[in-house]
């Protein structure tokens, strides 16, 4: 459901742009860049961070009706329903398409046509974790399994899955390869 | 008095009525003169204007107009009618028709072509026109039949799919 909360507005009068309530800035993807490459990996995470915070709360305001509980309308959505939120809160900040596959039981988020270029997939890891820990209450983190011309890949797991993946991709692993070895059942178990 | 001087009247043809006797008058209603178009051949009245009120004579016949362009022959009237021309022979466009074939002299009807026995249709694609393109469809019946769905559980919220996600290798070396 889509209310006010969620809408885009600039007001040219006050000369503000505000998204829910929010003021916001319409700054070039190159200033940003810049300021990227010079800042420390604490100030990157931190700022990245505060970014995919303002995402995944414009998503889950857009997904909520009046009186819902936050923390619980992303979870609680179709996987269409929120995904469409959080691609429409995402293409809203200016970051490209966002697009969700399913590995077995991994999720993959697909972003594409980024303004930031590959320059800005560490920026996109870090705003979708952002993202998706405020949408939905749940610590996840994600890793940049690979990109092909403007499309990158963005897997979603815990911080041990991740890592492993962030190794296996350093020593040249297909990147499918370890998701299946992920989500063999000796991995959750059922053996 | 002279003949000229007396006319006929339409609506009193008894009444003959003389110029020279105003004494006489018709009534209005019989004094209106006759119509010119009635009083004098079309084509000398109005030289090259179809008066749209102008009914055919019965005896009047149409006559191919000269540039012979375009034909109008009614078959009764044409068929063995000497003043009328062959249509057949008229010239249209510079092309002279040939005569329609007949079984006999006179007739106009459609001759009706013996089939041929190994006729075909032959669309034979060229490089220029592009190749036919034959469109598949889908069958009508039903193709498959799923007996039994293909995932015992579907996650049907955003909040499982996250949950599957985040619990990948977490067992591992348990």
């Amino acid at each position: 459901m889509y209310t006010n909360a969620g809408t885009l507005s600039f007001d040219l009068a006050e000369g503000l742009v505000r998204l829910g309530g929010e003021a916001r800035l319409v700054v070039p993807a190159s200033a940003l860049m810049a300021l990227w490459g010079g800042a420390s990996p604490a100030a990157r995470r931190v700022f990245g961070r505060a970014l995919g915070e303002s995402i995944g709360r414009a998503a889950a305001k857009r997904l909520a009706s009046e009186g819902a509980d936050l923390s619980r309308v992303m979870l609680d959505a179709s996987p269409e329903a929120a995904l469409s939120e959080l691609a429409a809160a995402w293409a809203l900040a200016g970051l490209g398409a966002l697009d969700l596959e399913r590995w077995g039981r991994a999720l993959v988020f697909v972003i594409a046509g980024s303004p930031l270029g590959a320059d800005g997939d560490e920026l996109c890891e870090i705003a979708l974790e952002g993202a998706l820990s405020v949408a939905s209450g749940k610590s996840a983190r994600v890793v940049r399994l690979e990109r092909i011309e403007g499309r990158a890949r963005f897997f979603v797991s815990n911080a041990g899955a991740t890592a492993r993946m962030r190794a296996e991709l350093a020593r040249g692993t297909v990147w499918a390869e370890v998701l299946a070895e992920l989500d063999e059942p000796a991995s959750r178990g059922d053996a | 008095m002279s003949d000229d001087d007396d006319q006929d009247w339409p609506g009193s043809p008894e009444t003959k009525v003389s110029k020279s006797t105003p004494d006489l008058v018709p009534p209005a209603s019989s004094r209106q003169p006759r119509s010119l178009k009635d009083e004098l051949p079309l084509d000398d009245a109005l030289p090259g204007i179809l008066d749209p009120e102008a009914e055919p004579l019965p005896e009047s016949e149409e006559r191919p107009p000269a540039s012979r362009k375009v034909a109008s022959v009614r078959a009764p009237q044409a068929r063995g009618d000497e003043r009328v021309d062959d249509y057949s022979t008229w010239e249209i466009d510079g092309l002279t028709a040939e005569p329609p074939p007949t079984r006999k002299a006179g007739w106009l009807g459609v001759e009706r072509k013996t089939p041929v026995d190994d006729a075909r249709v032959l669309i034979e694609p060229t490089a220029a026109a592009g190749p036919a393109i034959v469109r598949r469809v889908l069958p009508e019946d039903e193709l498959v039949a799923l007996a039994s769905p293909a995932r015992a559980h579907r996650p049907a919220t955003f909040g499982e799919l996250l949950d599957a996600t985040l619990s990948l290798g977490e067992d591992e070396g348990a």
